[in-house]
């Protein structure tokens, strides 16, 4: 019974003739010279829907929204924040099939996550932008493929999000350690931070998304490092991870960190709130964060200086950095305002735009990733490798085949921690996953 | 069933009835709100969950593929769902023998004599009118490394036994189910009061002035009378103990490694997490068969043995 | 006969001795709760040096816990006058009337106590977002009564089945309508049951979390341990911020148990007890 009724209502949802669309195309563009010769026009409301970074919605995004408004004084964001996770990609799924979605949204690079853009574009939920002045080159080449299918473009990236060892360098002074560039250093800095009464490495090992990317984080320096293209080869399936030797030392490299006592007691055990403490405090040297997260990691204690390093690998030279244009907005392919939306999308791919959304959330813009300059000072780290391209690589997991696979090898790094997987088992439930969905 | 509610027009057949006495019959519509609420979303809706649960419906597309028992075999090959079952049924049954005990003997402690019962039962019962969720917070921080419990271990020389408690593949499950105990033993208790509140006096009375030992008084007049308040609350117990939910969720998130899954998560995840609508539909008809096939067993046995008693 | 011997004592004592173990998990949530940051973390388990009330002003504004609290009320007020209106008027038809129908509707209401409601919980979703109440209140409302609605047509048809005819009577003499006869004379009558009813699934359904999440999550409309959750899996929370909010969402029940404690054990009891 609920079947009929669905498949009535999904007919009457059907996209209307192509006249009726010419039709509005022609409004829009009608809509667009009354603009442009500065006759007062109405006042526009473009809904939103974004993710909350935590403490009262979005504060970083609604400066720039707020930006956007002066700039068009007749366009007024109706903005709307919810939390992190599943909480926003149900929300935005709700709404998208009910036919009530925002004009806006808040969308994630590629296939690999709960809100990634692709998925929801091949459901025709998200309008085409590659006619917009600056669609040709601004998504940049290694990341191509996470936004565009075909000749079509999907969302507008907001900011570029560099990921690696968040540490405050006076506590890894105090203990006597250097910036490990080898695992092997790596590993002898956890045992020196024990024998100073300490840990080296944090982690929140019951938060599937932090453990899952410490994990990938700890792959890119051993998989991408052997070979760049693998993940093109994982999704022709002629891969697997668990017959590629370089995800298995990844993951044995896990253990040994475990095993030289790298991560503070408890740490498989802790989410957020009970991991924070111990890094916070100085107790715990070192954790693996996206850049983005520095701003709220900065307002714990406002003493403490940050920086990045990248998580080695074997040797000094296979190390490699991750910087993704992960966030980024597309527009609704219904919307009644898509000019206005189209405006919106425009103004982030400003440097105004990016570069200020960038030097409130401490991640990077798009043209300051691109050059490699006026980065965020916690990212001078990692500024070295950053420019050369040839090792900086997008997250690994945005464009795996669906979400249940990051999570899996979330899950595979707690139970590395606890005992109750080898290497080997991790990734074969990867495989599972990845075939599954 | 519906069709002669449904379709009863209210004013002649009253109108018929008033004839025949003083006071006419109450008409029928009264009923419909009530009955229709409860027909569409139990009975209709139950129905097709239980259709769901053959299909690889993914809550989006228009079709829904009917795939026989696909749904059912991998849940017994997947390890997380498989062994959310396992976790559901250890988890209710202990959870069910734990907190009657415990509010049995609260029950027989506070039934008379203490001065200050009244204050000890609301103090016990409090945890019952709680959120489970928000209550799991405050456990998760008693069970977290640097937290309480540890620090209490260390320092009675346990020191030893610390861990990341819910992080524990092992010890996972068992915090939920102190959680759990811990907020429904003052139920059970309560309960039983009621029930012991039934047993006249004078029973207890004369049986003692025949010489009769209390172990023997408790066995053979107190614990038969009790058997009505027993089957209330195990049963009561039983259906809150497999649809656990809240305080796996706050506490664990069904970790490490899906140790302390139950179906209840499992279903949340794999439908509104993953978009398997027709995988949790079939996870859901496993824990509503469960869940009716125990109660009613139970049921059927206490009901048994009250009445031979 | 119950004489209060040292034994006695003894008991009482060591009952007292367990109750307050029982409220250790309580005790450190006020004192969390009341801590500021830095104490908050690094000595969690001492009493507090200085009292900070302001985690609860952060709480209350950065989890929304205000809105929620109002989500709390309209939901399980909503869900309740439902419940008792449509749950009453319902019993008394079928309590008035004899015969197979009367049975069928009885057994029809009974059976839906004992069906769990998850399995339904797929489909009603689905068909609540084609009709767009996924993430309302009143979608969640309908879920809530339907769930309910069997148990309390249940306790209320027990209960009018006993009531004496005499009352309905008189005042149909006096040529009040039947609808005013109910609302006027039986449905005072039933009052105990109403309490019953109100105390159980209102208890029930304000502390209702995953029914909740899943209807509501990610709208302004979700109710407190919804917004709790929430609140717990932002990055920026703290255990002091985290315990004030769970005071928040646990004060509004406990105030009403300390006030209604009778009233509440003996409608928990006369709920489950028929």
């Amino acid at each position: 019974m609920q079947r009929d009724r669905s498949e009535g209502r999904a007919s009457r949802r059907r996209p209307r003739p192509t006249a009726l669309a010419l039709l509005a195309a022609l409004a829009g563009a009608l809509a667009l010279s009354v603009n442009a010769s500065g006759a007062p026009a109405q006042t526009v409301t473009l809904k939103l829907l974004a993710q909350s970074t935590g403490a009262g919605g979005n504060t970083q995004l609604q400066a720039v929204i707020e930006k956007f408004e002066q700039r068009y004084p007749n366009i007024k964001v109706d903005a709307t924040y919810l939390p992190i996770g599943t909480a926003y990609a149900q929300a935005l799924r709700t709404q998208l099939q009910a036919g009530n979605a925002p004009d806006v949204f808040y969308v994630t690079a590629g296939s690999g996550g709960l809100q990634s853009v692709l998925p929801l574009a091949r459901e025709g939920y998200v309008a085409d932008l590659s006619r917009r002045p600056w669609a040709k080159d601004y998504v940049p080449e290694n990341a191509r493929h996470l936004y565009w299918i075909g000749n079509r473009l999907y969302a507008v990236p907001i900011n570029v999000v560099p990921v690696g060892v968040l540490h405050q360098p006076a506590v890894l002074e105090q203990l006597g350690i250097r910036v490990p560039t080898t695992m092997a250093q790596f590993l002898n800095a956890c045992r020196r931070a024990v024998a100073g009464g300490k840990r080296f490495l944090n982690l929140a090992g019951a938060s599937a998304q932090n453990a899952g990317l410490f994990g990938v984080v700890v792959a890119g320096s051993y998989v991408l490092a052997k070979d760049p293209q693998w993940n093109q080869k994982r999704l022709r399936n002629r891969v697997t991870f668990a017959g590629t030797p370089a995800w298995r030392t990844a993951l044995q490299r896990i253990v040994d960190m475990k095993n030289a006592g790298c991560f503070p007691p408890g740490a498989e055990g802790n989410d957020n709130v009970p991991a924070t403490p111990g890094f916070v405090s100085g107790q715990v040297a070192s954790w693996v964060l996206p850049s983005s997260i520095v701003g709220l990691i900065k307002s714990f204690n406002r003493n403490a200086q940050y920086n990045f390093f990248a998580m080695p690998g074997d040797k000094a030279a296979d190390t490699q950095v991750y910087a993704s244009p992960n966030d980024a907005f597309a527009i609704y392919s219904r919307t009644r305002v898509r000019e206005a939306a189209n405006r919106f999308v425009d103004f982030w791919a400003t440097p105004q735009a990016g570069g200020l959304y960038a030097k409130l959330t401490g991640a990077a813009s798009l043209y300051q990733a691109k050059k490699g300059r006026h980065l965020a000072w916690e990212l001078r780290g990692l500024a070295p490798l950053l420019k050369q391209s040839k090792r900086v690589h997008p997250l690994m997991n945005l464009e795996w085949r669906n979400p249940a696979v990051f999570e899996t090898l979330g899950k595979g790094v707690q139970g590395l921690l606890t005992g109750q997987r080898t290497p080997l088992q991790v990734l074969q439930e990867m495989d599972a996953a990845w075939a599954s969905g | 069933m519906s069709v002669p509610a449904g379709s009863t027009n209210a004013r002649p057949a009253a109108r018929r009835r008033r004839r025949r006495s003083g006071l006419p019959q109450v008409p029928w519509v009264w009923v419909l709100p009530a009955l229709v609420l409860v027909l569409l979303l139990r009975y209709v809706a139950t129905a097709a969950g239980g259709w769901y649960a053959f299909t690889d419906w993914n809550g989006i597309s228009r079709e829904a593929q009917f795939i026989g028992l696909d749904n059912f075999r991998e849940i017994l090959d997947n390890p997380a769902s498989r062994g959310a079952l396992e976790n559901t049924i250890v988890l209710a049954v202990t959870f069910v023998v734990a907190a009657n005990v415990i509010g049995l003997l609260l029950a027989l402690a506070l039934h008379r004599t203490l001065k200050t019962r009244i204050l000890l039962r609301a103090l016990f019962f409090a945890p019952v009118v709680m959120s489970s969720l928000a209550v799991s917070y405050i456990w998760q921080f008693i069970f977290s490394y640097t937290g309480p419990l540890n620090r209490f271990l260390d320092a009675v020389g346990l020191d030893s036994w610390q861990r990341a408690w819910t992080g524990d593949p092992t010890w996972a499950l068992w915090t939920i189910f102190v959680v759990l105990v811990w907020q429904f033993a003052g139920l059970a208790m309560v309960m039983y009061l009621s029930g012991l509140a039934g047993i006249p006096e004078e029973l207890d009375e004369a049986a003692a002035v025949d010489g009769a030992s209390t172990l023997r008084r408790f066995r053979t007049i107190t614990l038969p009378l009790l058997a009505p308040a027993f089957t209330v609350s195990v049963t009561l117990s039983l259906v809150y103990g497999l649809g656990v939910f809240d305080q796996v969720l706050a506490l664990t998130g069904g970790g490490p490694v899906d140790a302390s899954e139950t179906l209840a998560t499992q279903i949340y995840k794999q439908t509104f997490a993953f978009g398997r609508y027709g995988y949790g539909a079939a996870l859901s008809l496993i824990l509503t068969v469960l869940i009716t096939a125990m109660a009613l067993a139970q049921l059927a046995v206490l009901r048994y043995r009250e009445r031979r008693i | 006969m119950h004489r209060y011997t040292w034994r006695t004592l003894i008991r009482e004592l060591a009952l007292f001795a367990l109750a307050a173990l029982w409220w250790i998990p309580l005790y450190f949530l006020v004192t969390i709760a009341l801590k500021p940051d830095l104490e908050a973390l690094a000595s969690p388990l001492s009493f507090p040096s200085q009292i900070e009330l302001g985690n609860f002003g952060t709480a209350w504004t950065e989890g929304s816990l205000g809105r929620a609290l109002a989500n709390s009320v309209i939901l399980t007020v909503g869900t309740v006058v439902l419940l008792v209106a449509l749950g009453s008027l319902c019993a008394y038809t079928i309590a008035r009337r004899a015969g197979a129908m009367s049975t069928t509707l009885y057994l029809l209401f009974v059976i839906g106590i004992i069906l769990p409601f998850q399995l339904g919980l797929v489909p009603t979703y689905a068909a609540l977002r084609e009709l767009g109440l996924v993430g309302t209140y009143l979608g969640l409302i309908l879920f809530y009564t339907g769930v309910w609605m069997p148990f309390s047509v249940f306790l209320y048809t027990g209960f009018a089945r006993a009531l004496p005819r005499d009352y309905e009577e008189a005042a149909r003499v006096d040529g009040a309508s039947q609808l005013r006869i109910f609302w006027r004379v039986v449905f005072p009558l039933l009052r105990p049951v109403t309490g019953t009813v109100a105390i159980f699934t209102g208890l029930i359904i304000w502390n209702d979390f995953f029914l909740a999440l899943i209807f509501l999550s990610g709208t302004d409309n979700t109710p407190l341990p919804v917004a709790v959750y929430s609140f717990v899996a932002e990055f920026a929370s703290r255990w002091n911020l985290v315990f004030a909010a769970v005071i928040v969402a646990l004060l509004p029940a406990l105030c009403f148990f300390v006030v209604a404690q009778r009233q509440l054990i003996r409608g928990f009891t006369g709920g489950i007890k028929t």
